[in-house]
Protein backbone atom coordinates (compact mmCIF):
# COMPACT_ATOMS: atom_id res chain seq x y z
CA UNK A 1 0.00 0.00 0.00
CA UNK A 2 1.19 3.57 -1.17
CA UNK A 3 1.61 5.72 1.94
CA UNK A 4 1.08 9.64 1.79
CA UNK A 5 3.11 10.86 4.53
CA UNK A 6 1.89 14.36 4.04
CA UNK A 7 -1.74 13.39 4.32
CA UNK A 8 -0.90 11.26 7.01
CA UNK A 9 -1.28 11.82 11.21
CA UNK A 10 -0.04 10.16 14.11
CA UNK A 11 -3.58 8.66 14.77
CA UNK A 12 -4.54 7.83 11.17
CA UNK A 13 -0.68 5.85 10.99
CA UNK A 14 -1.58 4.12 14.51
CA UNK A 15 -5.06 3.00 12.94
CA UNK A 16 -3.48 1.77 10.01
CA UNK A 17 -0.69 -0.08 11.76
CA UNK A 18 -3.21 -1.70 14.35
CA UNK A 19 -5.44 -2.84 11.32
CA UNK A 20 -2.35 -4.53 10.15
CA UNK A 21 -2.67 -2.07 6.38
CA UNK A 22 0.61 -1.74 6.74
CA UNK A 23 3.82 -1.84 9.32
CA UNK A 24 5.97 0.39 10.98
CA UNK A 25 8.70 -0.52 8.74
CA UNK A 26 7.08 0.52 5.39
CA UNK A 27 6.19 3.53 7.38
CA UNK A 28 9.50 4.08 8.00
CA UNK A 29 10.44 3.76 4.54
CA UNK A 30 7.70 6.06 3.00
CA UNK A 31 9.24 8.48 5.08
CA UNK A 32 12.95 7.46 4.27
CA UNK A 33 11.73 8.00 0.44
CA UNK A 34 10.53 11.03 1.12
CA UNK A 35 14.04 12.26 2.90
CA UNK A 36 16.17 10.67 -0.21
CA UNK A 37 14.14 12.37 -2.56
CA UNK A 38 14.22 15.67 -1.08
CA UNK A 39 16.44 16.18 1.18
CA UNK A 40 19.60 17.22 -1.34
CA UNK A 41 18.03 20.06 -1.88
CA UNK A 42 16.05 20.85 1.37
CA UNK A 43 18.95 19.71 4.07
CA UNK A 44 16.54 19.35 6.93
CA UNK A 45 18.33 16.20 7.57
CA UNK A 46 21.81 16.02 8.80
CA UNK A 47 22.23 12.14 9.05
CA UNK A 48 19.61 9.63 8.78
CA UNK A 49 19.92 7.17 11.91
CA UNK A 50 21.73 3.60 10.15
CA UNK A 51 19.15 2.29 13.17
CA UNK A 52 16.53 3.45 12.41
CA UNK A 53 15.04 0.61 10.38
CA UNK A 54 15.74 -1.52 13.46
CA UNK A 55 13.82 0.23 15.57
CA UNK A 56 10.89 -0.33 13.42
CA UNK A 57 11.11 -3.43 13.04
CA UNK A 58 10.91 -3.80 17.02
CA UNK A 59 7.87 -1.59 16.71
CA UNK A 60 6.38 -4.17 14.23
CA UNK A 61 6.73 -6.75 16.53
CA UNK A 62 5.09 -4.47 19.50
CA UNK A 63 1.82 -4.17 17.44
CA UNK A 64 2.03 -8.22 16.83
CA UNK A 65 1.99 -8.73 20.90
CA UNK A 66 -0.36 -5.99 21.14
CA UNK A 67 1.95 -3.78 23.26
CA UNK A 68 1.72 -0.65 20.91
CA UNK A 69 0.76 2.66 22.00
CA UNK A 70 0.11 5.84 20.12
CA UNK A 71 3.22 6.28 19.14
CA UNK A 72 4.73 3.39 18.80
CA UNK A 73 6.16 3.04 14.87
CA UNK A 74 5.83 6.30 14.58
CA UNK A 75 9.12 8.33 12.85
CA UNK A 76 10.39 10.86 14.88
CA UNK A 77 13.31 13.38 14.35
CA UNK A 78 15.37 15.43 16.66
CA UNK A 79 17.10 18.25 16.47
CA UNK A 80 20.98 18.36 16.18
CA UNK A 81 20.47 19.84 20.32
CA UNK A 82 19.08 16.75 21.49
CA UNK A 83 21.29 13.78 22.96
CA UNK A 84 20.51 10.15 21.98
CA UNK A 85 22.84 7.95 22.98
CA UNK A 86 26.10 6.42 20.76
CA UNK A 87 24.49 8.99 17.58
CA UNK A 88 26.36 12.16 16.66
CA UNK A 89 24.68 15.48 18.14
CA UNK A 90 26.56 18.61 16.90
CA UNK A 91 24.69 21.41 17.89
CA UNK A 92 25.10 22.47 14.04
CA UNK A 93 28.21 23.42 15.09
CA UNK A 94 32.24 22.97 14.11
CA UNK A 95 33.25 22.83 17.92
CA UNK A 96 31.19 19.64 18.10
CA UNK A 97 31.68 18.11 14.71
CA UNK A 98 32.08 14.15 15.11
CA UNK A 99 30.56 14.27 18.87
CA UNK A 100 28.58 11.06 19.85
CA UNK A 101 25.82 11.78 23.48
CA UNK A 102 27.42 9.52 25.91
CA UNK A 103 23.74 9.43 27.21
CA UNK A 104 19.92 9.30 26.20
CA UNK A 105 17.78 12.57 26.89
CA UNK A 106 15.06 12.08 29.19
CA UNK A 107 12.73 13.06 26.03
CA UNK A 108 14.69 9.97 23.64
CA UNK A 109 14.60 7.60 26.44
CA UNK A 110 10.25 7.96 27.01
CA UNK A 111 10.16 7.90 22.94
CA UNK A 112 12.30 4.73 22.91
CA UNK A 113 10.09 3.08 25.81
CA UNK A 114 7.28 3.75 23.51
CA UNK A 115 8.58 2.33 20.60
CA UNK A 116 9.16 5.31 18.24
CA UNK A 117 11.40 4.86 15.51
CA UNK A 118 14.11 7.64 15.99
CA UNK A 119 14.71 8.45 12.08
CA UNK A 120 17.28 10.96 12.35
CA UNK A 121 18.95 14.61 13.42
CA UNK A 122 17.48 17.81 11.85
CA UNK A 123 19.40 20.77 10.66
CA UNK A 124 19.59 24.27 12.82
CA UNK A 125 21.18 27.43 13.08
CA UNK A 126 24.13 26.58 15.17
CA UNK A 127 23.47 26.88 19.08
CA UNK A 128 20.34 27.43 18.33
CA UNK A 129 20.79 30.93 17.93
CA UNK A 130 18.18 32.27 14.89
CA UNK A 131 15.20 32.42 13.47
CA UNK A 132 16.02 31.26 9.96
CA UNK A 133 18.66 28.20 9.89
CA UNK A 134 20.75 30.47 7.69
CA UNK A 135 23.68 30.29 10.62
CA UNK A 136 24.31 26.16 10.73
CA UNK A 137 28.09 25.04 10.25
CA UNK A 138 26.74 22.41 7.79
CA UNK A 139 24.48 24.64 5.56
CA UNK A 140 21.08 26.18 5.17
CA UNK A 141 17.74 24.71 5.04
CA UNK A 142 15.30 25.54 2.78
CA UNK A 143 11.61 25.64 3.32
CA UNK A 144 10.20 22.85 1.85
CA UNK A 145 7.06 24.84 0.75
CA UNK A 146 9.33 27.19 -1.15
CA UNK A 147 12.74 26.45 -1.33
CA UNK A 148 13.42 30.35 -2.00
CA UNK A 149 12.94 30.71 1.47
CA UNK A 150 14.22 29.96 4.58
CA UNK A 151 12.23 27.58 6.95
CA UNK A 152 12.41 29.46 10.24
CA UNK A 153 14.32 28.76 13.44
CA UNK A 154 16.34 27.60 15.06
CA UNK A 155 14.40 24.37 14.54
CA UNK A 156 13.73 24.98 10.92
CA UNK A 157 15.19 21.44 9.96
CA UNK A 158 12.58 20.40 12.77
CA UNK A 159 9.74 22.15 10.98
CA UNK A 160 11.06 21.45 7.55
CA UNK A 161 11.58 18.00 8.19
CA UNK A 162 7.49 17.79 9.27
CA UNK A 163 6.73 19.29 5.40
CA UNK A 164 8.71 17.77 3.41
CA UNK A 165 7.47 13.81 4.81
CA UNK A 166 10.47 12.63 6.49
CA UNK A 167 8.48 12.15 9.61
CA UNK A 168 5.57 12.67 11.07
CA UNK A 169 6.89 14.71 14.85
CA UNK A 170 10.04 16.52 15.48
CA UNK A 171 11.74 17.18 18.40
CA UNK A 172 12.77 21.00 18.54
CA UNK A 173 13.71 23.33 21.33
CA UNK A 174 11.88 26.62 22.22
CA UNK A 175 13.98 29.27 23.70
CA UNK A 176 12.39 31.99 22.15
CA UNK A 177 9.79 30.73 19.43
CA UNK A 178 12.48 28.06 18.11
CA UNK A 179 9.81 25.76 17.36
CA UNK A 180 6.96 27.92 17.05
CA UNK A 181 8.01 30.23 14.01
CA UNK A 182 9.89 27.32 11.96
CA UNK A 183 6.77 25.90 12.24
CA UNK A 184 4.46 28.76 11.09
CA UNK A 185 6.94 29.44 8.00
CA UNK A 186 6.54 25.57 7.27
CA UNK A 187 2.95 25.35 7.32
CA UNK A 188 2.65 22.82 10.40
CA UNK A 189 2.21 23.22 14.42
CA UNK A 190 4.57 23.79 16.97
CA UNK A 191 4.22 23.56 20.70
CA UNK A 192 6.27 24.87 23.25
CA UNK A 193 5.26 23.06 26.87
CA UNK A 194 5.54 25.18 30.25
CA UNK A 195 8.77 25.49 31.13
CA UNK A 196 9.69 22.45 33.41
CA UNK A 197 6.94 20.00 32.19
CA UNK A 198 9.18 18.18 29.52
CA UNK A 199 12.90 17.63 31.39
CA UNK A 200 15.92 19.47 29.87
CA UNK A 201 17.76 16.77 30.92
CA UNK A 202 19.99 15.48 27.32
CA UNK A 203 18.83 19.17 25.68
CA UNK A 204 22.17 21.02 25.22
CA UNK A 205 21.49 24.16 27.22
CA UNK A 206 21.50 27.28 25.67
CA UNK A 207 19.37 29.78 28.52
CA UNK A 208 18.73 27.29 30.94
CA UNK A 209 15.86 29.75 32.45
CA UNK A 210 14.31 29.71 29.12
CA UNK A 211 14.89 26.68 27.22
CA UNK A 212 12.33 23.66 26.54
CA UNK A 213 12.06 20.90 24.30
CA UNK A 214 9.05 21.58 22.15
CA UNK A 215 7.10 19.66 19.59
CA UNK A 216 6.25 19.78 15.68
CA UNK A 217 3.45 17.58 13.57
CA UNK A 218 1.05 18.22 10.69
CA UNK A 219 -1.59 18.69 13.42
CA UNK A 220 -2.62 19.69 17.53
CA UNK A 221 -2.98 15.99 17.54
CA UNK A 222 0.53 14.91 16.55
CA UNK A 223 2.57 17.14 18.44
CA UNK A 224 -0.17 16.34 21.37
CA UNK A 225 0.67 12.78 21.05
CA UNK A 226 4.17 13.29 21.77
CA UNK A 227 4.16 15.51 24.18
CA UNK A 228 1.93 13.52 26.32
CA UNK A 229 4.73 11.00 25.87
CA UNK A 230 8.03 13.09 26.70
CA UNK A 231 5.85 15.89 29.46
CA UNK A 232 7.23 13.66 32.59
CA UNK A 233 9.00 14.37 35.72
CA UNK A 234 12.39 14.07 35.87
CA UNK A 235 14.91 14.40 39.07
CA UNK A 236 17.76 14.99 36.45
CA UNK A 237 16.41 18.02 35.80
CA UNK A 238 16.21 20.23 38.63
CA UNK A 239 13.50 22.33 36.92
CA UNK A 240 11.42 19.69 36.39
CA UNK A 241 7.94 20.29 37.30
CA UNK A 242 6.76 17.69 40.11
CA UNK A 243 4.22 14.78 39.74
CA UNK A 244 1.83 16.90 42.50
CA UNK A 245 2.18 20.18 40.89
CA UNK A 246 0.84 18.39 37.70
CA UNK A 247 -1.74 16.54 39.57
CA UNK A 248 -2.74 19.65 41.34
CA UNK A 249 -3.75 21.16 37.92
CA UNK A 250 -7.84 22.19 37.46
CA UNK A 251 -8.70 21.61 33.73
CA UNK A 252 -10.51 24.75 33.03
CA UNK A 253 -12.31 24.77 28.86
CA UNK A 254 -11.49 27.51 27.06
CA UNK A 255 -14.03 30.13 26.56
CA UNK A 256 -12.79 33.62 27.16
CA UNK A 257 -10.32 34.61 24.31
CA UNK A 258 -7.58 37.84 25.19
CA UNK A 259 -6.75 39.88 22.45
CA UNK A 260 -3.60 42.02 23.40
CA UNK A 261 -4.79 44.66 20.48
CA UNK A 262 -2.04 47.54 20.62
CA UNK A 263 0.20 44.47 20.45
CA UNK A 264 -0.76 42.65 17.61
CA UNK A 265 -1.34 46.20 15.27
CA UNK A 266 2.03 47.52 16.26
CA UNK A 267 4.49 48.59 13.50
CA UNK A 268 6.40 45.83 11.62
CA UNK A 269 3.21 43.14 11.37
CA UNK A 270 2.26 42.92 7.73
CA UNK A 271 -1.20 44.21 6.40
CA UNK A 272 -1.82 40.42 5.02
CA UNK A 273 -0.94 38.79 8.87
CA UNK A 274 -3.29 41.32 10.70
CA UNK A 275 -5.95 41.30 8.28
CA UNK A 276 -5.83 37.41 8.48
CA UNK A 277 -5.61 36.98 12.26
CA UNK A 278 -9.00 39.20 12.07
CA UNK A 279 -10.93 37.01 10.04
CA UNK A 280 -10.28 33.98 12.21
CA UNK A 281 -11.03 35.87 15.42
CA UNK A 282 -14.53 36.43 13.81
CA UNK A 283 -14.90 32.80 12.63
CA UNK A 284 -13.79 32.23 16.67
CA UNK A 285 -16.76 34.56 17.48
CA UNK A 286 -18.91 32.95 15.26
CA UNK A 287 -18.39 29.90 17.01
CA UNK A 288 -19.64 30.82 20.43
CA UNK A 289 -16.38 32.04 21.64
CA UNK A 290 -16.16 35.43 23.90
CA UNK A 291 -13.24 37.64 22.15
CA UNK A 292 -11.99 40.24 25.24
CA UNK A 293 -9.67 42.75 23.93
CA UNK A 294 -6.49 43.30 27.19
CA UNK A 295 -3.91 45.26 27.72
CA UNK A 296 -0.13 44.03 28.25
CA UNK A 297 1.70 47.88 28.26
CA UNK A 298 5.13 45.78 29.02
CA UNK A 299 4.63 42.55 26.78
CA UNK A 300 6.61 45.04 24.00
CA UNK A 301 9.73 44.64 26.70
CA UNK A 302 9.94 41.04 26.35
CA UNK A 303 12.31 41.09 23.14
CA UNK A 304 14.67 43.38 24.80
CA UNK A 305 14.52 41.60 28.45
CA UNK A 306 15.23 38.02 26.26
CA UNK A 307 17.89 39.65 24.62
CA UNK A 308 19.54 40.12 28.17
CA UNK A 309 19.02 37.40 29.99
CA UNK A 310 19.56 35.03 27.15
CA UNK A 311 22.90 35.70 25.99
CA UNK A 312 23.95 36.10 29.73
CA UNK A 313 22.94 32.39 29.77
CA UNK A 314 24.57 31.42 26.64
CA UNK A 315 28.24 33.39 28.13
CA UNK A 316 27.99 30.94 30.74
CA UNK A 317 26.40 27.74 29.61
CA UNK A 318 29.23 27.67 26.73
CA UNK A 319 31.97 28.13 28.83
CA UNK A 320 31.88 24.22 28.83
CA UNK A 321 33.07 24.31 25.27
CA UNK A 322 36.88 24.99 25.82
CA UNK A 323 38.58 21.87 24.16
CA UNK A 324 39.54 19.81 26.88
CA UNK A 325 36.68 17.03 27.62
CA UNK A 326 35.23 16.99 24.21
CA UNK A 327 34.55 18.43 20.85
CA UNK A 328 36.91 20.29 18.67
CA UNK A 329 40.52 21.44 20.31
CA UNK A 330 43.43 23.81 18.37
CA UNK A 331 46.42 23.68 20.60
CA UNK A 332 47.87 26.92 21.73
CA UNK A 333 51.18 27.89 23.43
CA UNK A 334 49.13 28.14 26.82
CA UNK A 335 45.48 26.64 27.90
CA UNK A 336 44.11 30.12 27.95
CA UNK A 337 45.61 30.29 23.99
CA UNK A 338 44.41 26.98 23.37
CA UNK A 339 40.59 28.28 24.90
CA UNK A 340 40.55 31.24 23.05
CA UNK A 341 42.09 29.50 19.60
CA UNK A 342 39.46 26.53 19.89
CA UNK A 343 36.96 29.15 20.55
CA UNK A 344 37.38 30.84 17.56
CA UNK A 345 37.82 28.58 15.42
CA UNK A 346 34.86 26.46 16.55
CA UNK A 347 32.09 28.92 17.20
CA UNK A 348 30.27 30.78 14.56
CA UNK A 349 29.69 34.44 14.32
CA UNK A 350 26.13 35.00 16.22
CA UNK A 351 27.22 32.48 18.33
CA UNK A 352 30.79 34.52 19.22
CA UNK A 353 28.26 38.00 19.12
CA UNK A 354 26.04 36.56 21.69
CA UNK A 355 28.76 35.32 24.21
CA UNK A 356 30.30 38.41 23.95
CA UNK A 357 27.08 40.23 24.12
CA UNK A 358 25.96 37.99 27.34
CA UNK A 359 29.88 38.76 28.44
CA UNK A 360 29.44 42.25 28.41
CA UNK A 361 25.95 42.53 30.39
CA UNK A 362 27.33 40.12 33.26
CA UNK A 363 30.57 42.27 33.97
CA UNK A 364 31.32 44.33 36.62
CA UNK A 365 29.66 48.04 36.21
CA UNK A 366 26.89 46.79 33.84
CA UNK A 367 25.28 44.11 35.23
CA UNK A 368 23.32 46.41 37.45
CA UNK A 369 21.95 48.14 34.22
CA UNK A 370 21.78 45.31 32.42
CA UNK A 371 20.74 41.95 33.67
CA UNK A 372 19.92 42.67 36.80
CA UNK A 373 17.60 45.14 35.85
CA UNK A 374 16.23 42.59 32.85
CA UNK A 375 15.11 40.08 35.81
CA UNK A 376 13.11 42.35 37.22
CA UNK A 377 11.51 43.43 34.26
CA UNK A 378 11.28 39.75 33.19
CA UNK A 379 8.91 39.28 36.45
CA UNK A 380 7.05 42.23 35.59
CA UNK A 381 6.37 40.92 32.64
CA UNK A 382 5.70 37.25 33.47
CA UNK A 383 2.81 39.02 36.87
CA UNK A 384 1.49 41.24 34.21
CA UNK A 385 0.17 38.48 31.81
CA UNK A 386 -0.72 36.27 35.05
CA UNK A 387 -3.02 38.41 35.86
CA UNK A 388 -4.69 38.67 32.91
CA UNK A 389 -4.81 35.15 32.23
CA UNK A 390 -7.16 35.26 35.64
CA UNK A 391 -9.62 37.13 33.25
CA UNK A 392 -9.19 35.35 29.95
CA UNK A 393 -8.31 31.76 29.22
CA UNK A 394 -5.84 32.14 26.50
CA UNK A 395 -3.96 34.93 24.83
CA UNK A 396 -4.01 34.86 20.79
CA UNK A 397 -1.60 37.03 18.69
CA UNK A 398 -0.02 35.61 15.38
CA UNK A 399 3.09 33.77 15.51
CA UNK A 400 5.27 35.71 13.55
CA UNK A 401 5.06 39.28 11.88
CA UNK A 402 5.22 38.37 8.34
CA UNK A 403 5.85 34.85 6.75
CA UNK A 404 8.79 33.22 5.34
CA UNK A 405 11.69 35.51 3.94
CA UNK A 406 13.94 34.97 1.29
CA UNK A 407 17.72 33.93 2.33
CA UNK A 408 19.59 36.62 3.35
CA UNK A 409 17.19 38.98 3.43
CA UNK A 410 17.69 39.70 6.97
CA UNK A 411 21.44 40.57 7.44
CA UNK A 412 21.22 42.97 10.50
CA UNK A 413 21.05 40.84 13.78
CA UNK A 414 17.99 43.78 15.72
CA UNK A 415 15.96 42.59 12.57
CA UNK A 416 16.47 38.82 12.37
CA UNK A 417 16.00 39.16 16.26
CA UNK A 418 12.62 41.29 15.90
CA UNK A 419 11.13 37.69 14.20
CA UNK A 420 10.75 36.56 17.40
CA UNK A 421 8.73 38.97 18.93
CA UNK A 422 5.27 37.32 19.37
CA UNK A 423 6.87 34.32 20.47
CA UNK A 424 9.33 35.55 23.47
CA UNK A 425 6.66 36.18 25.96
CA UNK A 426 5.83 32.79 26.58
CA UNK A 427 8.84 32.12 27.21
CA UNK A 428 10.21 35.03 29.28
CA UNK A 429 6.19 33.97 31.38
CA UNK A 430 6.86 29.65 31.91
CA UNK A 431 3.73 29.63 30.01
CA UNK A 432 2.81 26.90 27.32
CA UNK A 433 2.23 28.13 23.55
CA UNK A 434 1.53 26.40 20.14
CA UNK A 435 1.39 27.53 16.55
CA UNK A 436 -1.00 26.77 14.12
CA UNK A 437 -1.47 27.13 10.38
CA UNK A 438 -3.59 30.05 9.61
CA UNK A 439 -4.13 29.69 5.89
CA UNK A 440 -2.22 30.77 3.21
CA UNK A 441 -1.19 34.29 1.74
CA UNK A 442 -1.47 35.25 -2.19
CA UNK A 443 2.00 34.20 -2.92
CA UNK A 444 0.95 30.62 -1.26
CA UNK A 445 3.18 31.06 1.93
CA UNK A 446 1.71 29.78 5.32
CA UNK A 447 0.62 32.21 7.57
CA UNK A 448 0.10 31.41 11.11
CA UNK A 449 -1.60 32.22 14.39
CA UNK A 450 -0.43 31.27 18.26
CA UNK A 451 -2.42 30.30 21.12
CA UNK A 452 -0.75 31.17 24.55
CA UNK A 453 -2.32 29.62 27.68
CA UNK A 454 -2.05 29.46 31.51
CA UNK A 455 0.98 27.83 33.36
CA UNK A 456 1.13 24.23 33.36
CA UNK A 457 -2.57 24.31 31.65
CA UNK A 458 -0.84 22.70 28.77
CA UNK A 459 -3.60 20.68 27.82
CA UNK A 460 -6.33 22.91 28.54
CA UNK A 461 -4.68 25.07 25.69
CA UNK A 462 -3.84 22.16 23.32
CA UNK A 463 -7.61 20.84 23.37
CA UNK A 464 -8.46 24.64 22.50
CA UNK A 465 -5.74 24.55 19.74
CA UNK A 466 -7.92 21.48 18.58
CA UNK A 467 -10.68 23.13 18.12
CA UNK A 468 -9.42 26.72 16.38
CA UNK A 469 -7.63 24.20 13.89
CA UNK A 470 -11.12 22.73 13.09
CA UNK A 471 -12.59 26.46 12.83
CA UNK A 472 -9.64 27.84 10.70
CA UNK A 473 -10.17 24.72 8.17
CA UNK A 474 -14.14 25.37 7.94
CA UNK B 1 31.94 50.04 21.51
CA UNK B 2 35.50 50.77 20.38
CA UNK B 3 37.80 47.79 19.29
CA UNK B 4 39.87 47.37 22.12
CA UNK B 5 36.75 46.91 24.29
CA UNK B 6 35.44 43.78 22.24
CA UNK B 7 39.17 42.64 22.22
CA UNK B 8 38.67 42.66 25.98
CA UNK B 9 35.26 40.98 25.99
CA UNK B 10 36.93 38.42 23.83
CA UNK B 11 39.53 38.14 26.20
CA UNK B 12 37.08 37.84 29.04
CA UNK B 13 35.14 35.16 27.01
CA UNK B 14 38.32 33.44 25.73
CA UNK B 15 37.38 33.87 22.24
CA UNK B 16 39.84 34.91 19.81
CA UNK B 17 38.24 37.67 17.93
CA UNK B 18 39.60 38.47 13.97
CA UNK B 19 39.79 41.95 12.89
CA UNK B 20 36.95 41.64 10.36
CA UNK B 21 34.56 40.54 13.24
CA UNK B 22 36.12 43.07 15.72
CA UNK B 23 34.85 45.95 13.59
CA UNK B 24 31.79 44.09 12.75
CA UNK B 25 30.65 43.61 16.32
CA UNK B 26 31.55 46.83 17.61
CA UNK B 27 28.86 48.07 15.43
CA UNK B 28 26.56 45.74 16.24
CA UNK B 29 26.89 45.95 19.92
CA UNK B 30 26.12 49.60 19.84
CA UNK B 31 22.81 48.95 18.28
CA UNK B 32 22.39 45.81 20.28
CA UNK B 33 23.27 47.95 23.51
CA UNK B 34 20.73 50.88 22.34
CA UNK B 35 17.86 48.45 21.89
CA UNK B 36 18.56 46.58 25.16
CA UNK B 37 18.44 50.15 27.21
CA UNK B 38 14.63 50.73 26.57
CA UNK B 39 13.98 48.64 29.73
CA UNK B 40 16.05 51.21 31.23
CA UNK B 41 12.53 53.74 31.43
CA UNK B 42 10.39 50.33 33.10
CA UNK B 43 9.44 51.33 36.57
CA UNK B 44 10.56 48.22 38.63
CA UNK B 45 10.25 49.45 42.19
CA UNK B 46 7.00 47.47 42.67
CA UNK B 47 8.34 44.10 41.68
CA UNK B 48 10.41 41.48 43.91
CA UNK B 49 11.32 38.56 42.35
CA UNK B 50 9.58 35.27 43.56
CA UNK B 51 11.17 32.29 41.71
CA UNK B 52 8.62 29.04 40.71
CA UNK B 53 12.29 27.12 41.63
CA UNK B 54 14.21 25.88 44.31
CA UNK B 55 17.29 24.58 44.68
CA UNK B 56 17.51 20.57 44.37
CA UNK B 57 20.11 18.63 45.74
CA UNK B 58 20.39 14.98 46.55
CA UNK B 59 22.24 12.98 49.52
CA UNK B 60 25.81 11.82 48.74
CA UNK B 61 26.77 8.67 47.44
CA UNK B 62 26.81 6.71 44.30
CA UNK B 63 24.06 7.56 42.16
CA UNK B 64 25.48 5.05 39.21
CA UNK B 65 28.02 2.18 39.44
CA UNK B 66 30.98 3.54 38.39
CA UNK B 67 32.74 3.44 35.72
CA UNK B 68 29.68 3.22 33.59
CA UNK B 69 29.87 6.11 31.56
CA UNK B 70 34.11 6.67 31.94
CA UNK B 71 34.91 5.08 28.73
CA UNK B 72 32.07 6.71 26.71
CA UNK B 73 32.95 10.15 28.15
CA UNK B 74 36.65 9.59 27.59
CA UNK B 75 35.98 8.37 24.01
CA UNK B 76 35.11 11.77 23.50
CA UNK B 77 37.94 13.91 24.84
CA UNK B 78 40.31 15.10 22.44
CA UNK B 79 43.59 13.80 24.31
CA UNK B 80 43.61 11.30 26.74
CA UNK B 81 46.28 9.33 28.70
CA UNK B 82 45.91 6.26 31.23
CA UNK B 83 42.38 6.71 31.26
CA UNK B 84 42.77 10.29 32.28
CA UNK B 85 41.79 13.64 30.11
CA UNK B 86 45.30 15.36 29.32
CA UNK B 87 45.51 18.64 29.80
CA UNK B 88 48.53 21.70 29.05
CA UNK B 89 50.76 22.49 32.23
CA UNK B 90 48.51 25.31 33.96
CA UNK B 91 51.30 26.04 36.42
Amino acid sequence: MEIDILKLTVAKAHEDMKAGLYTPKDLFFACKKNIDERNDSINAFLEVFDDAEEMAIRAGEMFQNGTATLMTGIPVSLKDNILYKGHRVSESSKILEGYKAPYDSKAVEELKKVGAVIIGRTNMDEFAMGSSTESSAYGITKNPLDETRVPGGSSGGAAASVAMGGCLVALGSDTAGSVRQPAGFCGVVGLKPSYGTVSRSGLMSMGSSLDVIGLLGKTVECARAAYDVIAVADSLDGTSVSDEMRKAVVSKPVTKIGIPRAFVQMEGVTEEVKQRFFETLEKLKQNGYEIIDIELPHIHYSLPTYYIVMPAEVSTNLARYDGVRFGLSVPGKNPDESYMKTRETGFGREVKRRILLGTYVLSHGYADAYYNKAIKVRHKITKEIEEVLKTVDVIVTPTSPAPAFQFGEKQDPLQLYAADIFTVPANIADIPAISIPNGMNKQNLPLDIQVMGSYLHDQDMLSFAQKLEQIISQ
Amino acid sequence: MTHEEIKKLGFLARIEVSEEDTVRFAGDMDNILNFLKQIESVDVSDVTPVHRFKNVSREDGNPYEKGQFSQDLLAEAPDVQDGFIKVKKIL
